[in-house]
């Protein structure tokens, strides 16, 4: 309910969730920090660049601790890292010129450290933007139910972020090479040459990141409703093989009930399966092989099983005795407790696996077990012996009877227990 | 499923059900069959008209299909959520899957059934939540007992966990064991295992939600975000 109600109203809410946001929280006062030491460090570089350069380090200091280096450790450690990767180069260059006006004590040092950390600044805006902008699209369409219940949807109406990281690019270029340009020796006119190079190329970075920013953002619009449609015909086709066939046969023999339910039951599972995400598995793991052998002794015994498996593990020979033996369990429980619902309960891991077949039917004396009846016990437990596994029968008259068969460190639990 | 063999002390008078399903034909069918056992007090086919025929017609249990239109079984249930002499609502569905089991359970459903279930079930069920007991399906039982599954680090609330005589006994459940055999095998009286029950339902509806997305996560319905 939540979820719909989230994706109904992204204005308010997500400002909110932002000023709630430590991190948020901590970016804005890191930003405002510095922007008041860049002012005063202008203002104050008349009475001694030592000033200046103590207010500069102390605002550019707590964005470094406090932002610049969370961020870098988080980014780097998924693959989101490009755009960082990106300014730590020129952020590299700001802090060495911080150091050298430090020592030497020139202003117009200060000053390109400043501009060095406004282009790296702008940068990381810029980055973060396309990154946040591809992804989300393809991260919505990629939702389960689960994950639109739990996570707070975060819409972006404006490029503000890579506009801001534009701006402070541009104005870098542009006091740098205001500082820099009469130092440079040669004639004037190729200096004016260079300046309008580099401000046609500021320019063009103001009109092209908009433009980028935007066709990406149309361009997962684009491949959202692609994959809708795919997902539309995808259903279609598989509601059309299985549930709609399912019912023409259903019609066909309307005269037989017992077809009909067995039709049915069949039908119904397999379309919980395809609905779980189950269908794809098939048999290949042992989850999938579980479920297809229940499927199967359901339908040669006419017995009703509830299967509820928790986990999954691949399907390997120790996974493929463990389906052996609770199909023999199974066939057992349908011919000795006719009428009576079998419940199957298996949990499995990569490390192990526990599998539990009941019925609720007489039950037997595991002392007094005739012969014939003790070999399918030992097709049971000798299987499971085999591959270093473990059956365990439990049943006594009038009680039902229960096989655990487990594998793995699934023994020592149920040892420990 | 884990019908009782009516052990438990019936109390004499039928139970007053309503139904709540938005298809007329499921609520005609399962009208008819609880005929026999039940005094069918109100039908409704939305949460809206479901919250005014509750309130009118008093049943003592509501049966609650999970999806309704216009909010769903969750909205009816939202509705009742702390309000004093609220029915107890057993949830049904067609749907199986855990995200439409335990969002209604913890939302205040005291048991969840499917529509596929038999008769007799059913009636037991009625009966239980009537009591004012839970109702654990061995399917609910396993979805409840991976909810609780969280590695040992998050143990900062009592709330999050599950004794291990509860996990016991809704392992039990899980496996198809009714609430007799249950306190045989572990030696305990039945009215103690319902206890358990009770209070596993209490935790699943007050623990925070964190441990129920990481439940989801470990049951690989949630992809890795940073």
């Amino acid at each position: 309910m939540s979820a719909r109600l989230g994706d109904a109203q992204p204005g308010e809410g997500t400002t909110n969730a932002r000023l709630g946001d430590p991190v948020w929280r901590a970016t804005a006062v890191t930003g405002l920090v510095l922007l008041v030491a860049l002012l005063l460090a202008l203002g104050a570089h008349d009475r001694g660049p030592r000033v200046a350069a103590v207010a500069l380090a102390v605002g550019t200091l707590p964005a470094v601790a406090l932002v610049l280096a969370p961020r870098a450790v988080r980014r780097l450690r998924g693959d989101e890292g490009r755009s960082l990767l990106l300014a730590l180069p020129v952020a590299a260059l700001a802090l060495a010129l911080l150091i050298a006006a430090g020592l030497d004590g020139r202003r117009d040092v200060l000053l390109l450290a400043v501009t060095a950390l406004g282009a790296a600044a702008g940068v990381v805006l810029i980055g973060s933007e396309l990154r946040q902008r591809t992804a989300s699209a393809g991260r919505r369409a990629a939702r389960t139910p689960w994950q639109r219940l739990t996570t707070v949807e975060r819409v972006r109406s404006l490029p503000w972020q890579a506009g801001a990281g534009a701006l402070l690019v541009g104005w870098s270029a542009l006091v740098g090479i205001g500082i820099v340009g009469p130092r440079l020796s040669g004639s004037g006119i190729a200096w004016t040459v260079l300046l309008i190079v580099l401000i046609g190329l500021g320019a063009l970075v103001l009109v092209l990141v908009p433009l980028l920013v935007g066709a990406a953002a149309r361009g997962d619009r684009d491949r959202l409703a692609q994959a809708r449609e795919d997902e539309r015909l995808r259903v279609g086709a598989h509601l059309h093989d299985s549930v709609l066939q399912t019912l023409a046969l259903v019609q066909r023999q309307a005269s037989d009930p017992a077809a009909v339910a067995r039709l049915a039951r069949g039908q119904e599972r397999a379309l919980r399966a395809w609905m779980a995400g189950e269908a794809e598995l098939d048999a290949a793991t042992l989850a999938g092989a579980l479920h297809a052998t229940v499927e199967e002794v359901e339908d040669q015994e006419e017995v009703e099983v509830e299967a509820t498996v928790l986990g999954d593990r691949p399907l390997d020979e120790p996974g493929r005795a463990l389906v052996a033996a609770a199909r023999e369990a199974l066939r057992n429980a349908a011919r000795h407790a006719p009428g009576s619902a079998v419940v199957v309960f298996a949990e499995l891991s990569p490390h192990g696996a526990a599998v539990w077949v009941r019925d609720e039917g007489d039950g037997f004396d595991l002392a007094q077990v005739p012969a014939e009846r003790r070999g399918v016990r030992d097709a049971i437990v000798g299987r499971m012996a085999g591959v270093g596994g473990e059956a365990a029968i439990d049943s006594s008259p009038g009680e039902g009877t229960e096989v655990a068969l487990r594998l793995g460190d699934a023994i020592e639990r149920s040892a420990g227990a | 499923m884990t019908a009782d063999d009516g052990q438990r002390p019936a109390r004499a008078e039928r139970p007053l059900v309503a139904i709540v399903d938005d298809h007329h034909l499921f609520r005609a069918g399962v009208r008819a069959e609880l005929a026999e056992a039940c005094e069918v007090v109100g039908e409704a086919a939305t949460p809206a008209e479901a919250i005014a025929m509750i309130g009118a017609a008093a049943p003592q249990v509501v049966l609650l299909d999970v999806h309704l239109p216009d909010g769903g079984g969750l909205a009816v249930l939202e509705a009742f959520r702390g309000v004093a002499g609220a029915p107890a609502f057993l949830a049904l569905s067609v749907s199986d899957a855990a995200e439409d089991v335990v969002p209604m359970v913890r939302a205040g459903a005291r048991g969840y059934v499917t529509k596929t279930i038999e008769t007799p079930a059913l009636l037991d069920a009625i009966a239980r939540v009537r009591d004012g007991e839970p109702y654990f399906s061995p399917r609910l039982a396993a979805f409840v007992l991976q909810a609780f599954s969280a590695p040992e680090e998050e143990a900062d609330d009592e709330l999050d966990q599950l004794t291990p005589r509860e996990r016991e006994v809704l392992h039990h459940l899980a496996r198809g064991y009714p609430y007799k055999r249950i306190a045989q095998r572990l030696g305990i009286s039945p009215r103690t295992v319902e206890s358990h029950v009770g209070s596993v339902l209490r935790k699943l509806q007050l623990s925070s939600r964190h441990e129920l997305s990481h439940w989801a996560a470990t049951r690989g319905l949630v992809g890795r975000e940073e």
